[in-house]
């Protein structure tokens, strides 16, 4: 025994150099996994804003909407007024309104050409006829 | 599906309007007078239907005479009364055909002759002549002509004397029918006044332009200062 006694000295050497690599290795292992786990966790409290790239068209003004928008509300708006002016302004249309409004019968409607539904909508859109003094 | 209608088959100008004027080489006459230029058109068929209803509903009751009235100037006043005097005319009614538009006439850039009768408005100034001096009488067959003469300043005077009643009452004796132009009726009141000599008058209406309003408050008017108003006409054209 004695004559071991160098060999149980680095034997108690190396059971404590075992400890405390031991214990060196759980206090390390302890610490990774209490990193490992704060890694983990995504809630970090920030909300991603965007795509990091710019796009390439702009946000504002956003013509189609604009131009949509603005062309149906000119048409509302026009359209409300003509009907408003037309209301307030009420022109002969035809014979009922002249005898609708009136106590006197209409006698004669004088339509000057006979034309098709097409030419009358494009009326509007040609010179007025010369009115000329021509020689019998 | 109908078959195509002959042309030959169609009433000649001739047949339904007689045009001896045309020979006459003194008359000139505007396209407008459609009972002339264009006797087979749609217009002329309306004048025709509106003389068809004033020789049944007018005439024959012994109305000899009947105003024209518009509200606003191109409505159609002028237009409606020369053609119906000259589809008048064409049935062998004597017609005579009075501008009484005094401000602006009208007659005479539809249908004119030359001559020197100084019209309606000496007629009215010289209250000693002869109305038949200032007729131009013929200028179509069956029908004569009171043309208006020179613009007048004082127009509302002229027609309000008691001359225009008497130059009035000559022409109802002289002729069975007498048609009678008057200016418009939102420039002038001439238009009540010769509606009122008259005794009846006849409203045009132009549409898409002719207020309904503003013929309401014509028709009330006329009734107003006692003229009858036998009926409105719609000009479309």
């Amino acid at each position: 025994m004695i004559s071991q006694r160098d060999k149980v000295e680095k034997l108690r050497q190396l059971d404590s150099e075992v400890e405390l690599r031991r214990a060196q290795y759980q206090k390390t292992a302890a610490r990774a996994g209490d990193l490992q786990i704060e890694a983990s966790v995504a809630e970090t409290g920030m909300t991603p804003l965007g795509v990091v790239v710019t796009p390439n068209t702009p946000t504002f003004p956003n013509k189609p909407l604009v131009l949509g928008g603005s062309l149906g509300l000119g048409f509302g708006f026009g359209l409300g007024l003509a009907l408003l002016i037309e209301l307030l302004n009420r022109r002969v249309r035809g014979v009922e309104d002249l005898e609708g409004s009136l106590d006197v019968p209409c006698l004669a409607v004088i339509n000057g050409e006979r034309q098709s539904i097409w030419a009358a909508l494009a009326k509007p859109f040609r010179p007025a006829r010369r009115s000329k003094v021509v020689p019998a | 599906m109908s078959p195509p209608v002959s042309v030959a088959k169609r009433p000649t100008l001739e047949q339904i309007a007689p045009t001896p004027a045309r020979l006459s080489e003194s008359v000139e006459m505007s396209p407008s007078l459609v009972s002339v230029y264009d006797p087979l058109g749609p217009s002329a068929e309306a004048i025709r239907a509106l003389r068809t209803h004033i020789q049944s509903q007018h005439l024959q009751e012994g109305r000899r005479a009947v105003a024209l009235c518009g509200v606003s100037r191109g409505h159609g006043c002028t237009f409606v009364a020369a053609n119906l005097a000259v589809a008048l005319s064409q049935i062998g009614v004597a017609t005579l055909l009075i501008d009484a538009n005094l401000r602006e006439p009208g007659i005479d850039k539809i249908l004119r002759r030359q001559s020197t009768l100084g019209g309606l408005r000496a007629c009215l100034m010289n209250s000693d002549a002869p109305v038949s001096d200032f007729i131009d009488e013929d200028v179509l067959p069956n029908l004569s002509v009171l043309y208006a003469g020179a613009a007048a300043q004082n127009a509302q005077e002229l027609l309000a004397r008691d001359r225009f009643e008497d130059v009035m009452n000559t022409c109802l004796r002289n002729f069975d029918a007498t048609i009678v132009d008057t200016p418009p009726a939102n420039a002038s009141a001439d238009a009540r006044r010769v509606s009122n000599v008259v005794g009846y008058s006849l409203v045009v209406a132009r549409k898409h332009q002719s207020l309904v309003g503003d013929i309401k408050t014509l028709v009330g008017q006329l009734q107003g200062d006692r003229a009858v108003v036998i009926g409105t006409v719609l000009n479309e054209s």
